[in-house]
């Protein structure tokens, strides 16, 4: 066994603390590396990271996905399909010809353009975007050094144009365009990096089979917007403005209560799966964009004021000039001369001259804030691009003529969605609400990162003048009213009509141009809705009243049945009391005299003749009926005694149309189609004589 | 003075186990980082897994020779073993034998085997301090006998390992000099004279020679020179930054794709960064701090001093080069030419490091007893 020899205690004693020291040493060494490796996680290393997305990323353009848009329900309004699309890496290109050659057989192209890009001095060359399905396995097929596909995602609608003006649409490269898609394009585009392939330092590319989970996924949208209704109020609002050949249109359906936007649709619309091959004038959402004259409907916001003010009271009576008020040199008129009418008895008939009398009881100042508390020269704050604020100006800078026509709706302007927000204010008890059209904004992990809450901008009516107001609103759609054709059979309504005069480019009023509009809200008792109908430039019949209130009725009704609001049974609608003799007044063209033409042309002669009512106006199903309207018309049997004639296979609609003069009245049971009838076909009655027609529905 | 018997026992068995997974990692570090690379240079990409795996088998075959002869038998070869290596340092400038790689001469090539003596050079250097500063140890504190002739042999190999352009090694070489130095009871005065008098004598030399002044500078500020000689600190960097907190996954890395240089030898820390993360870093890291504490564990129970200083010296060789090469990778040292132990490829290294290990496991076999 080796011995040795050791050199003292002293000596052993500081080789064995050297030793520790040495340890000691290491151990310092050991500590500082992994403090240093986690330090280096905990700073900030931005530019680091900035090296490596730099490095990663080749020249290939990133593919990109948007979230999906959805309806109120979750039905799917924008969605996306995946497309193969070819490029090339010319670096890699081995060689050109036979490449070219190869892909230009395969892809129906020109090759000799291919073999230039080829050639070209690029990293990336698009060659082909969006291929079909058997071209992309042929090229992967090929496997041809230098040409790749790629995953893009092509946005696409499925509903076509449904709810086009809302959603907007997006470009080649995903970016969004309008609309909803250009509101939220942050929370909905997102790049997929180049995530499906990994660059060497040398410019390869290396395909990462794992690459594809990395992928980051986008938000999802959820619109308040209902698909069954916005397709309602689109169809009928597009078949209006066809009808009336107008120039375009607006409808708006609107939850009261929330101020959700349950619909908006706007005519002529686009085809956002086809948006390069339609004007960029046709993807606005006038709803929201176009500010207009609303005309008689905004009586109702003045009257309401006043009426909440207490400077008047529904049933004073104001003196209505017999259909001429002076102001200055300039004179005023109504559609049918009154003399005295109540203030309930104006919004009835929709008197200009009243409406101006009920304003000057509140003075300009007054007035100007109680408009400006509606909302209007204010934007509305809906989560939607390019939305206008109308006009209204400083009460300072109102003339007096200009004074008496904003009672009627003329020298001011409003987007659709301010007036349908103005009368969701009188539908709900008073409430200024903030309109919502999104919904729900969903996280790429399914989280909800934003969801719409009911918003209050501010209390513009009493409760009390709120409910007193829609009963005046809902006698406008009674007999003798304005808006009679609004009047539904199934739920008591209430609302406004308005025929503006359209300003023309020159100043003052172009002659023959309206703007006409319906606003209404329904059951009268327990406002859930409110339905706004615009109809900008109808040819032929043009009063609210006529081309507008059709469309609101039947929007309304559609929308209250898939809302499940039961409808009320039993109701009466008074038949309509025109003749012959009261339609020979006509409605008066326009009812300034002198140099301004400031004027509203509403007035009780907005009810014509129904059977004059275009029938492209009405709902399509109508058309089917039409040869037994013609059959069924109420015959004249000697003084106030008339034929009844077969009711069975019309719509309420139809029986209205074909013998709804008046001559007697009408009890309806039930929806759909008539099936039965009392008194039979064929017996003579007196007038006066109530029929009870029984409704069935078709399916 | 006590009697002391020295007897036969059990070789420490953390060691070995730490050692089988060291180079086990390694050979996984070296596939995963070097198959890319492998595959384009030689069109096989187990070119270097392939080698790996056989100077592995061959150095666990010295290794268990090592642990079998008694340690004390290299006090007697301390001297040829010194002349030896510096031989082998000389003949890599004999043309047909030399092999230069990278711009350096570091290699002697026999057919198909390539060697390194430098690795050789620092066991030898080791082997040779030990065998001397015990035979000394009673006039160790004496500057001619127990601090010149050991600095003079010091600067004889260091000078052969510079000669090679091998700056890591040369270094290497001094630190474990100096420390062995210090544990062998050298005076405090002198060591640390001589530290003083070498920095401006380094600083001389690191900011005279180009390629390594641009280093240093690298070093200080690598964003100043991002593309240059900052370019492979910075992608050790990026490699680290996206390894995160538990790294991409084995064979996920990219940085291995040609942005790092040398990714499966002087940078492969880096690889396992980005690969392992944060954890794999500090697991590493604590292999080899639990090495160090086992190693000098075996120093300090070692039956004679000769052992104690082979064994301080063979667990310096190993745990210094881990820190010097994780902390250049990290950017707490200028970047040089310096492989991870057991971890990096590397032929020569891998062999006479578990020769060393053998021998350190040969001297933990002994224990003193006082009677």
């Amino acid at each position: 066994m080796p011995r040795f020899r050791t050199g003292g205690d002293e000596s052993r004693r500081r080789l064995t603390a050297r030793l520790f020291a040495i340890g000691g040493f290491l151990a310092v060494c050991f500590g500082l590396l992994i403090s240093r490796a986690v330090f280096f996680h905990l700073k900030d290393n931005t530019q680091i990271e900035r090296v490596a997305m730099r490095q990663y990323r080749t020249a290939v353009r990133k593919s990109t996905e948007r979230g999906k848009i959805l309806d109120a329900a979750g039905r799917e309004l924008a969605i996306n399909i995946p497309a193969e699309s070819v490029f090339a890496d010319p670096r890699f290109v081995k060689d050109a010809s036979k490449t070219s050659a190869t892909v230009a057989s395969i892809l129906k192209l020109d090759q000799g353009k291919l073999a230039e890009s080829l050639a070209a001095n690029r990293k990336f060359v698009w060659i082909k975007r969006r291929v079909a399905q058997e071209e992309a396995q042929q090229i992967a097929q090929a496997a041809l050094p230098g040409i790749f596909l790629m995953t893009e995602n092509t946005r696409s609608y499925p509903n076509g144009t449904l709810a086009a003006s809302i959603i907007g649409t997006v470009g080649v490269d995903a970016e969004g365009l309008a609309g909803i898609e250009f509101e939220l394009n942050d929370a909905l585009l997102v790049s997929n990096e180049r995530s499906s392939y990994k660059r060497d330092a040398h410019g390869h590319l290396y395909l990462s089979p794992s690459a594809a989970d990395e992928k980051e996924k986008p938000s999802q949208v959820e619109l308040t917007i209902d698909k069954t209704i916005q397709y309602v109020a689109e169809r009928e609002l597009s078949q209006a403005v066809a009808g009336a050949r107008a120039k375009s249109g607006t409808a708006i359906v609107l939850d009261v209560r929330s101020g959700d936007v349950l619909a908006m649709a706007t005519s002529p619309t686009f085809d956002p799966n086809r948006f390069g091959k339609h004007e960029q004038e046709e993807w606005k959402n006038r709803v929201i964009t176009d500010a207009y004259e609303p005309g008689s409907t905004f009586k109702a916001v003045v009257i309401a004021s006043a009426l909440d003010h207490g400077l008047v009271g529904p049933e004073q009576v104001f003196d209505c000039g017999m259909g001429k008020l002076a102001v200055g040199k300039d004179v005023v008129r109504d559609a049918h001369p009154h003399g005295r009418l109540s203030v309930a008895d104006i919004v009835k008939v929709s008197s200009n001259i009243g409406a101006a009398r009920i304003e000057a009881k509140m003075g300009k100042e007054k007035a100007y804030q109680a408009l400006k508390a509606f909302g209007f020269g204010e934007l509305s704050g809906i989560d939607l691009p390019g939305e206008s604020a109308g006009i209204l100006s400083s009460p300072k800078t109102w003339s007096e003529v200009q004074f008496v026509t904003i009672a009627f709706g003329q020298g001011i302007s409003a987007t659709p969605l301010q007036m349908a927000m103005a009368f969701g204010a009188i539908a709900n008890g008073g409430e200024m609400l903030k309109p919502h059209i999104i919904k729900r904004l969903i996280g790429p992990d399914g989280e909800v990162v934003y969801e719409r809450k009911k918003e209050v901008r501010r209390a513009v009516l009493r409760p009390e003048t709120a409910a007193l107001m829609r009963r005046l609103l809902g006698r406008v759609v009674q007999q003798g009213g304005t808006g009679m054709l609004a009047a539904s059979q199934e739920y008591v309504v209430g609302g406004k009509t308005g025929t503006a005069q359209k300003a023309a480019s020159h100043g003052g009023y172009a002659e023959g141009r309206y703007y006409s509009s319906f606003i209404g809200f329904a059951p009268m008792n327990d406002p859930k809705i409110v339905v706004y109908v615009g109809i900008d430039e109808p040819k032929g019949y043009y009063y609210g009243g006529q081309v507008a209130a059709p469309v609101f009725k039947k929007v309304t009704e559609e929308a209250l049945h898939y809302l499940s609001v039961p409808a009320e049974k039993g109701l009466v609608v008074a038949a309509a009391p025109i003749d012959a003799e009261s339609l020979a007044e006509g409605p008066s063209p326009h009812g300034v005299t002198g140099e301004i033409l400031n004027t509203d042309v509403t007035g009780q002669a907005e009810i014509v003749k129904m059977k004059d009512i275009p029938a492209e106006a009405n709902a399509a199903p109508v058309l089917e009926q039409r040869s037994r309207q013609e059959m069924a018309k109420i015959v004249s049997e000697g003084k106030e005694m008339w034929r009844i004639p077969d009711f069975r296979g019309l719509t309420m609609k139809g029986v209205l149309e074909t013998a709804g003069n008046g001559r007697v009245g009408f009890k309806f049971t039930g929806s759909g189609i008539a099936v039965k009838q009392d008194p039979p076909a064929g017996s003579v009655v007196p007038a006066g004589t109530e029929c009870t027609v029984e409704f069935k529905p078709v399916l | 003075m006590d009697s002391i018997e020295i007897r036969k026992s059990h070789f420490d068995v953390w060691i070995l186990v730490l050692t089988i997974v060291l180079v086990s990692l390694g050979v996984t570090m070296v596939y995963s980082s070097s198959a890319v690379l492998a595959q384009e240079r030689f069109g096989d990409g187990y070119f270097y897994l392939k080698r790996m795996l056989v100077f592995g088998a061959l150095g666990f075959g010295l290794m268990l020779a090592a642990m079998n002869v008694p340690y004390r038998v290299y006090c007697k070869l301390a001297y040829p073993i010194l002349l030896g290596s510096l031989a082998l340092c000389a003949l890599v400038f004999v043309p047909g034998l030399g092999r230069t790689i990278g711009g350096a001469t570091r290699w002697i090539q026999l057919g198909p085997l390539v060697f390194q003596p430098s690795e050789l050079a620092k066991v030898a250097m080791v082997l040779f301090l030990s065998y001397s500063l015990q035979k000394k140890a009673e006039k160790i504190r004496s500057f001619s006998i127990g601090l010149v002739p050991h600095l003079f042999i010091m600067a004889v190999v260091a000078g052969a390992i510079l000669s090679q352009r091998d700056f890591g090694s040369a270094a290497m070489v001094a630190v474990i000099t100096w420390l062995m130095l210090f544990a062998a009871g050298v005076r405090l005065a002198y060591l640390f004279g001589m530290a003083a008098a070498v920095l401006p004598l380094a600083y001389i030399f690191l900011s005279g020679e180009g390629y390594r002044r641009r280093r240093i500078l690298a070093f200080v500020n690598p964003w100043s020179d991002q593309y240059g000689a900052g370019f492979q600190i910075i992608q050790s960097f990026v490699a680290f930054n996206e390894g995160g907190w538990f790294g991409k996954g084995l064979g996920e890395g990219q940085q291995k794709l040609f942005y790092l240089p040398e990714a499966h030898t002087d940078f492969i820390f880096s690889v396992l960064g980005e690969e392992l993360g944060l954890a794999g870093v500090i697991f590493v890291i604590g292999l080899f701090a639990l090495f160090c504490y086992r190693g000098l564990k075996v120093a300090l129970n070692a039956p004679d001093l000769y052992g104690r200083y082979v064994a301080i010296g063979a667990t310096l060789l190993i745990c210094l080069s881990a820190v010097f090469n994780i902390a250049v990778v990290m950017g707490l040292l200028p970047t040089k030419g310096m492989t991870l132990p057991f971890i990096s490829y590397g032929g020569s290294s891998l062999v006479v490091l578990l020769t060393v290990v053998g021998i350190l496991l040969n001297i933990s076999s002994y224990k003193k007893v006082n009677q």
